[in-house]
């Protein structure tokens, strides 16, 4: 039978066309295994479902072969099928006597080495009746084996590994074989999904460049320190620095002003500048300043900054300044400072010797302060104090560059009166007030660093770029 | 013992008290600094004495500042202070964490501190930045409401691209399944404002980092600063 290959439709052997489709038969020879029914190539000597051999005579009785005058050429493998199909009994001739054949080398090879072999478990073997096996196991089991197998020999040898068999490979051997490996290198067919884009591989830095790189980085850290005001500065505040500028100046000597520190030591050279010229100023103008912070690398810094300034250990000393301390928590410490000053420090005003807050000209509600300034370098932070605080408190807040982008909508929705970044505010403030210009968060610095950037996006985008890859 | 140090320490000349903390400071930062070069034992040292160095002190600042007093107001009054003695409860509760068949214990006041700290987050997340920012992308886009002019025009362009933004990045955020069939207008439009809006968020991503990069470079070139000036001082004044 040829089955078609369009329709599955098993026609008649001789058949050149699909009796149901018409599909043309001309290439549609298979062999049918004989076991499964599965459909293989007329070449193929193995059945590729069940691995059963197709020119086994069974087998070879079902091959499906093309009509005479379109089959292709005939192969060995396909000119064999025929002839056993007319004598069945043939095959099962041929393989006792394959056996018998392989039982007597196997004994000839026993012989050559002085080792019995071991009794055909075939040989001797009598029809067994129950009546039979009832009385074979009321006698000796090993009765007449002593005889072909002497135990005490075989026990008395020492061990002896057995020949390796001979590992020449046969025909059907290599033909599974071949079989297997055109399965397991056979690729799979990709579609279109399954296509995977490799993203482009750019090329890497050489390591002479990626010395210039970091030796003009680090030059350009120097640049402030080496040569203050080597670019031109900016002496016109921008806006947010002028309002807080503004703001801050118009309090009179009665004012009371709370700060929040909120960032810790590792941007501290960032925020230490802007705060210390802002507590200059306030004490200077004679306002009462309290300090607190929920962080103690915060208070820390608070405590470091006053005693290293003249002017704010002298407001320290006269009381004008004042720390409060540490308020635990975040969200909980300043919801509990928005409810009461008092309920927050009441604890340390008590018992604490060095914390010793005198809370007796302190404003009892955070409503009694003129103005709030936060000092941060954490957005988290920073939201917590806008969103603990009532509707009516508007800070001020002087952030980190880092943290200034995440705040600025806090900015334009009015919750903040003025935000300004550390390192721009510190030059507009230095040069505002015509003091000394310090190196740290000088603008030509930040030029340097932007000329530093420049020249790293241009040498990083002007590198060759190999393409995807597609696999 | 403490009045001892206390005391040794006010024998110091100031000047030498401050030379030596400079020169700690100048050997840490150049610790710190050896990162350049690779992950180093000398920086794994002073990263270690960082973080110590800041254990150390918030936990003396918390028991000098907020456990001591409470513990001594409870000892000296405790029918009047006795609400104290359930916080420091709590307080043992939690070092019981360590202890293996006691440490469920740990978890009453764990769920007490993070179900306080979520509820004041969640409510302040929501009346203290969900309300007012969505208040204020709710603009008029009239020039005339900002009175005119330029000025004006400036303030009604702004407004206008903080909603366009606004939408345009809540559009790159829709999820839908990809069709082989002609898709819908409104989604086609959808994908497309989606993408432009994937633009709008680099862009303020970029604003984020340029800002960070910015902040760490002004963080470096002060300890470059410390280094010139302040340490060199120090090594100039060095009598040999």
């Amino acid at each position: 039978m040829i089955v078609c290959p369009n329709c599955q439709h098993q026609n008649h052997v001789q058949a050149s066309h699909c009796a149901q489709c018409g599909q043309s038969l001309s290439d549609a020879v298979y062999r049918v295994c004989p076991s499964c029914g599965a459909l293989n190539p007329i070449d193929g000597q193995f059945c590729q479902r069940c691995l059963t051999d197709l020119t086994a005579p069974a087998a070879q009785a079902q091959p499906a072969p093309a009509p005479p005058d379109m089959a292709p050429e005939p192969t060995p493998i396909e000119s064999a099928p025929a002839e056993p199909a007319a004598q069945p009994a043939k095959p099962n001739t041929k393989k006792r006597e394959a056996k018998r054949k392989k039982r007597r080398d196997r004994k000839e090879r026993a012989a050559q080495r002085d080792i019995a072999p071991l009794p055909d478990p075939a040989e001797g073997r009598q029809p067994q009746s129950p009546e039979n096996g009832l009385a074979e196991l009321g006698g000796d089991p090993l009765a007449g084996v002593s005889d072909v197998l002497p135990l005490e020999t075989a026990v008395a040898l020492p061990h002896r590994g057995s020949p390796p068999a001979e590992l020449r490979s046969g025909h059907d051997e290599q033909e599974d074989a071949r079989l297997f490996s055109s399965l397991a290198s056979e690729p799979a067919p990709l579609t279109a999904a399954a296509q995977q884009v490799l993203p482009p591989v750019r090329a890497e830095l050489p390591r002479w460049l990626k010395l210039v790189l970091a030796l003009m980085l680090l030059l350009a850290a120097c640049i402030p320190t080496l040569s203050p005001g080597w670019l031109p500065t900016p002496t016109t505040p921008s806006a947010g620095t002028n309002a807080m500028l503004s703001a801050l100046s118009s309090l009179g000597s009665d004012a009371q002003v709370l700060v929040a520190y909120e960032y810790g030591p590792d941007h501290a050279a960032e925020l230490d500048p802007v705060a210390q010229r802002v507590l200059e100023q306030l004490a200077d103008q004679g306002v009462r300043i309290h300090l607190l912070s929920t962080e103690p690398s915060g208070l820390g810094l608070a405590e470091r900054m006053l005693h290293g300034s003249d002017s704010l250990q002298g407001g320290l000393d006269r009381g004008q300044i004042q720390v409060l301390g540490l308020l635990p928590g975040r969200e909980i410490g300043v919801r509990t400072l928005m409810r009461s000053v008092e309920s927050a420090f009441r604890m340390q005003t008590v018992t604490s010797e060095t914390h010793a807050a005198d809370l007796t000209h302190t404003p009892t509600r955070i409503s009694g302060f003129d103005h709030v300034i936060l000092l941060g370098d954490d957005s988290r932070a920073m939201r917590a104090w806008i969103e603990q605080a009532p509707p009516t408190l508007h800070p001020l807040a002087i952030v980190t560059a880092q943290v200034y982008p995440a705040l600025v909508p806090y900015e334009a929705s009015g919750q903040l009166v003025t935000l300004v970044q550390g390192p721009t505010a510190a030059i507009e403030l230095q040069a505002s007030t015509s003091s000394r210009i310090t190196a740290t968060g000088a603008t030509d610095g930040l030029a340097a660093l932007f000329l530093v950037v420049l020249c790293v996006a241009i040498l990083a985008n002007v590198l060759p770029v190999k393409p995807g890859k597609t696999r | 013992m403490l009045e001892g140090i206390q005391n040794l320490f006010a024998a110091i000349p100031a000047t030498y008290l401050h030379a030596a903390g400079t020169w700690l400071a100048a050997i840490l930062t150049l610790l710190v600094l050896s990162y350049i070069v690779g992950y180093m034992p000398l920086y794994r040292l002073a990263g270690h004495l960082f973080i110590g160095v800041s254990a150390g002190y918030a936990a003396g600042l918390a028991w000098h500042t907020v456990l001591w007093p409470r513990l001594v107001l409870l000892i000296s009054g405790p029918a009047q202070h006795w609400i104290y003695a359930v916080f420091f409860a709590l307080g043992l509760l939690l070092l019981t964490r360590g202890i293996g068949p006691l440490s469920g214990l740990a978890d009453l006041p764990m769920a007490l501190l993070f179900g306080v700290g979520a509820a004041l987050a969640l409510v302040g997340a929501a009346m203290g930045t969900l309300v007012p920012q969505v208040g204020v992308t709710i603009a008029s886009l009239s020039p005339a409401s900002y009175g005119g002019g330029a000025a004006g025009w400036a303030l009604a362009i702004d407004a206008a691209l903080l909603l366009v933004g606004t939408l345009l990045v809540f559009a790159s955020f829709h999820h839908t399944q990809a069709s082989e069939e002609r898709p819908a207008p409104g989604l086609r439009l959808l994908s497309r404002a989606g993408i432009v809006g994937r633009k709008v968020l680099y862009v303020a991503i970029g604003a984020l980092f340029s800002g960070a990069l910015i902040s760490f470079y002004t963080v470096l070139a002060g300890r470059i600063q410390f280094l010139i000036s302040d340490w060199g001082a120090a090594i100039a004044g060095m009598r040999f």
